[in-house]
């Protein structure tokens, strides 16, 4: 059995880039055995929460993008300067592996297209059609061995875009 | 009382000829969206949610008020009915102040689960952000006109149920709102009862119980079928009304 | 002639500033000013609404220390009221109240500053942050980590996982504690403590590292503002507020935290959004103070847990005769003795059988026109008022945030770092790094008193008298 978290972030207080939280709550309710945080930022202490899954899916808003982007988050990625208290996907998953010493099998990023970033709790349509797309293609990916979803987005990942929508799970 | 055949989404139903539409849907198990109907209260049509396609007919009926007739084919889930109930919502929701992420009923609010039903992804209208008064004058209870939807529930049950009348409709159109007696300070009114109905039946959190925080009130609003069943028939049984 | 310098914005702080450093004719430092550009107006949309919905409005002007303006915003209610809270009630409350301030100190310390330190000011920038400590300190890096996963677990388990829990409320809090959560809690106090001690080892060999810097790290004296129980202990709560001077005399003791007005005033300054408070019985330029652990450390007469306790007298024993610290790097050695005393008193606090107690929450009507809630958040005294009509609708609301009470300190400290370390005209690593190092004493929190934007390279520019750009980098 896979154990598998999930966790979306952002600012539900501006539009769009509540995508990743509303992402992740979606997929608590329509899959209520797995963990599920829905968070205004990363911080640090998740590394060690993380320590403990197989299969770890950050979900984040993203400017400039048309569609979906799924990638495989690996290990060697370059190391980024945290700026603030926030920290960034690569930066947690080379948290968890160089302390915790038990990383995740497989993490992966989604980037949901966003472009609207006002003072408001609501998302443009086409955000939430993302988020709706995505919990759906989500859900095919969830009775995958972690390594099968690495084997299914990494097979997508066009060497031009590094972004994949998984199409079905067969 | 006659009983009648019709149509509803291509299934073959009966019904009583004194029940509305959205009675003889229900006991059907078909799904109508509400906001103004309450179990209990008076149907006025108001919010038209709950409006439905009748086969020969052009125009839409709103479940709640409309009789059956021997033979009616009725559609209640059309796209054109869709596209309308989200339209509805999305009207409500730019016509108000909103904000479920500080409202005492979030997590526990008609409106906000009415837009999860039809699916509401975008408000396409501008938001008006009327200025609209929150009245805290009673000892009790609050009247936030920001949350208001003018579903006119408090109205019914405060005419119908309790016999006080406090609350009723001022002003036309936009400007509709929600007034104690002869628009007054709630706390001033002096027909109120401060019986509470009216905060119970209130499908968002415009009428909540003062001292309630965030995300805190719950409305419980089967007191109602009760107290209606125990008027009508008088019988004072809790246990059949939970079974219905 | 004269030139400005800009460094904008500044890394690894909360929100968004920038610092100007004046030259003038003769090339040297005239002053530094560090700019908030953020206005967030949050006091001004509370305006009309109810007062039993402050803390859930007011628990979202942040992110990073909710829990302390939920408090704080209860309390207010809680004068509102004009009652008295359960026992059980305030006693979560001060857990929670704790749970932040474990969180929020552990995040200043393990990720933000100790870089600086144990990597050194002057190592490259791209290395100098939590990622290039792990290569040779991982052990402190895990650490600080589980510390504050420690503190972040107190806020969820008593208000649920949410960041802007809406769990106090004007009157005490929403919901009773219970024997399951009190054990998971209590699990976490050895290891804490051995942290927080492990975390004061480091430091105190950081202080011999670096004795030759940190004189220039804000060594100014200044008045020193924060709660004290009633007997002078350390507060974070309760009590009434203390003001203390540089050279340790106490110029004002037990003023009623509703008073605070009559002795704090601020003042606006055209090039910045955030305030200038300053002490109203002085006059402004003599008015400044400081917040925050070394404030609180500074002014109180003992700490009642004892481990703490006995850090505070090393500190004093440092601070020599007057036993007042008046040099902010001390904000550190200050920050991880609050630590410690918050693991002791955390774990105190969970032994209380009175935590368990079923009552929770008192309820009365509006008793009063306004209410003031104060509160030791991480960063310094937290003040929220409020005035309300006999309804309890909100007429006005003030906000004294820990981190606008540090603006004139926090300039101050700039400007002796710009003295000491700028040469010529040209911007070094070296310089700006302390000048980062210098701000992040305070750990200034702007999104509180603004508004938080996302993260921006460090831009610098050095302009000379005819605006022209001379020097200028970003990293």
């Amino acid at each position: 059995m896979t154990r598998t978290l999930v966790i979306g972030f952002g600012n539900t207080l501006r539009g769009d880039d509540g995508a990743g939280q509303l992402a992740a709550a979606r997929i608590a309710e329509l899959h209520p055995d797995l963990t599920c945080f829905s968070l205004v930022e990363l911080t640090p202490e998740l590394a060690d929460t993380m320590s403990v899954y197989d299969r770890v899916v950050f979900i984040d808003a993203s400017v400039g993008i048309e569609t979906l982007r799924w990638h495989v988050l690996r290990p060697s990625v370059e190391r980024t300067q945290p700026r603030s208290h926030a920290l960034t996907p690569g930066d947690l998953l080379q948290l968890t592996i160089e302390l915790f010493n038990s990383a995740p099998q497989q993490v992966e990023l989604v980037e949901i297209p966003a472009s609207q970033f006002g003072f408001c709790e609501e998302m443009s349509i086409h955000t939430r059609s993302m988020i709706e797309n995505f919990v759906g293609l989500f859900g095919e990916t969830m009775d995958l061995h972690a390594g099968d979803v690495a084997y299914l987005v990494s097979a997508h990942v066009s060497d031009s875009s590094q972004s994949v929508i998984p199409s079905t799970a067969n | 009382m006659a009983i009648l055949t019709l149509t509803i989404n291509g299934e073959h139903v009966s019904g009583k000829d004194d029940e509305s539409l959205l009675d003889i849907a229900r006991q059907h198990d078909v799904h109508i969206p509400t906001l103004c109907h309450l179990d209990g209260l008076s149907d006025v049509g108001a919010c038209r949610l709950c409006l439905v396609e009748v086969e020969g007919q052009s125009k839409l009926f709103p479940a709640c008020t409309t009789k059956p007739q021997e033979g009616m084919v009725i559609r209640t889930d059309t796209e054109r009915l869709k596209k309308y109930r989200r339209t509805i919502i999305e009207l409500l929701a730019s016509e108000g102040n909103h904000q479920c992420a500080v409202c005492v009923v979030n997590n526990h609010c008609e409106l906000q689960n009415l837009a999860y039903d039809v699916d509401l992804q975008y408000v396409r209208f501008p938001y008006l952000y009327p200025k609209k008064e929150l009245d805290a004058t009673h000892e009790d209870f609050v009247i936030d006109r920001n949350r208001c939807v003018l579903c006119t529930r408090c109205v019914r049950v405060c005419h119908e149920v309790e016999g006080a009348h406090t609350w009723d409709i001022a002003g036309r159109g936009i400007d509709c709102t929600i007034i104690a007696d002869m628009n007054q300070p709630w706390g001033t009114s002096a027909s109120c009862t401060s019986c509470g109905k009216c905060v119970r039946v209130c499908p968002t959190g415009a009428l909540f119980e003062k001292g309630q925080t965030v995300a805190e009130m719950e409305k419980q609003r089967d007191f109602l079928k009760y107290i209606v069943h125990a008027r009508q028939k008088r019988e004072w049984v809790a246990e059949q009304i939970e079974e219905e | 002639m004269s030139n400005v310098i800009t460094i904008e914005p500044v890394t690894r702080i909360e929100g968004h500033a920038k610092i100007t450093i004046q030259l003038d004719e003769k090339g040297e430092v005239r002053d530094a000013r560090f700019h908030v550009n953020e206005f967030r107006g949050f006091e001004k949309f509370c305006e009309g609404r109810l007062m039993w919905e402050m803390p859930g409005i007011t628990s979202r002007i942040c992110g990073i220390c909710p829990a302390s303006h939920l408090v704080t915003s209860a309390k207010a209610g809680d004068d509102i009221l004009a009652i008295g809270i359960p026992e059980t009630a305030e006693k979560l409350r001060r857990l929670m109240t704790l749970g932040q301030w474990v969180q929020s100190h552990a995040l200043s310390f393990f990720h933000l500053s100790s870089p600086d330190f144990l990597l050194g000011f002057d190592s490259e920038p791209a290395k100098r942050n939590v990622f290039g400590l792990m290569e040779e300190h991982k052990d402190f890096i895990r650490r600080g980590i589980r510390l504050r996963k420690f503190g972040q677990e107190i806020i969820e388990l008593l208000g649920g996982r949410r960041i802007h829990t809406p769990w106090a409320v004007a009157g005490g809090v929403r919901e009773p504690f219970d024997e399951e959560r009190k054990a998971r809690l209590l699990a976490w106090i050895p290891e804490a403590k051995e942290t927080a001690r492990m975390a004061l080892d480091v430091l105190k060999k950081i202080h011999e590292q670096y004795a030759h810097d940190i004189p220039n790290y804000g060594n100014f004296r200044s008045l020193y503002v924060g709660l004290v129980s009633d007997d002078g202990g350390l507060e974070y709560y309760g009590g009434a507020l203390r003001v203390r001077d540089g050279d340790g005399n106490t110029i004002a003791d037990k003023i009623d935290p509703r008073k605070y007005y009559e002795h704090f005033g601020e003042r606006s300054e055209s090039w910045s959004y955030l305030k200038f408070p300053y002490y109203k019985k002085l006059d402004y330029s003599r008015g400044m103070y400081r917040v925050g652990p070394l404030a609180r450390i500074n002014i109180c007469d003992y700490i009642e847990t004892p481990l703490a306790e006995a850090e505070r007298r090393i500190f004093k024993a440092i601070a020599g005769d007057v036993e007042v610290m008046n040099n902010s790097f001390y904000y550190h050695y200050a920050r991880l003795i609050e630590i410690l005393f918050a693991v002791e008193k955390i774990e105190m606090l969970l032994n209380d059988p009175i935590i368990l107690g079923e009552n929770v929450r008192a309820k009365a009507m509006i008793n009063k026109r306004e209410g003031v809630g104060v509160c030791e958040a991480p960063r310094g005294v937290l003040f929220h008022h409020y005035w309300v009509d006999s309804d309890g609708v909100i007429k006005k609301v003030n906000m004294l945030i820990a981190t606008a009470q540090n603006n004139l300190a926090r300039n101050r400290t700039v400007r002796q770092l710009a003295i000491q370390y700028l040469d010529g005209k040209k911007l070094t690593d070296g310089m700006l790094n302390r000048i980062e190092a210098g701000i992040r004493c305070y750990d200034p929190c702007l999104s509180c008193s603004t508004h938080a934007v996302g993260q921006m390279p460090l831009h610098v520019q050095l302009v000379d008298a005819a605006n022209n750009v001379v020097d200028e980098f970003t990293r």
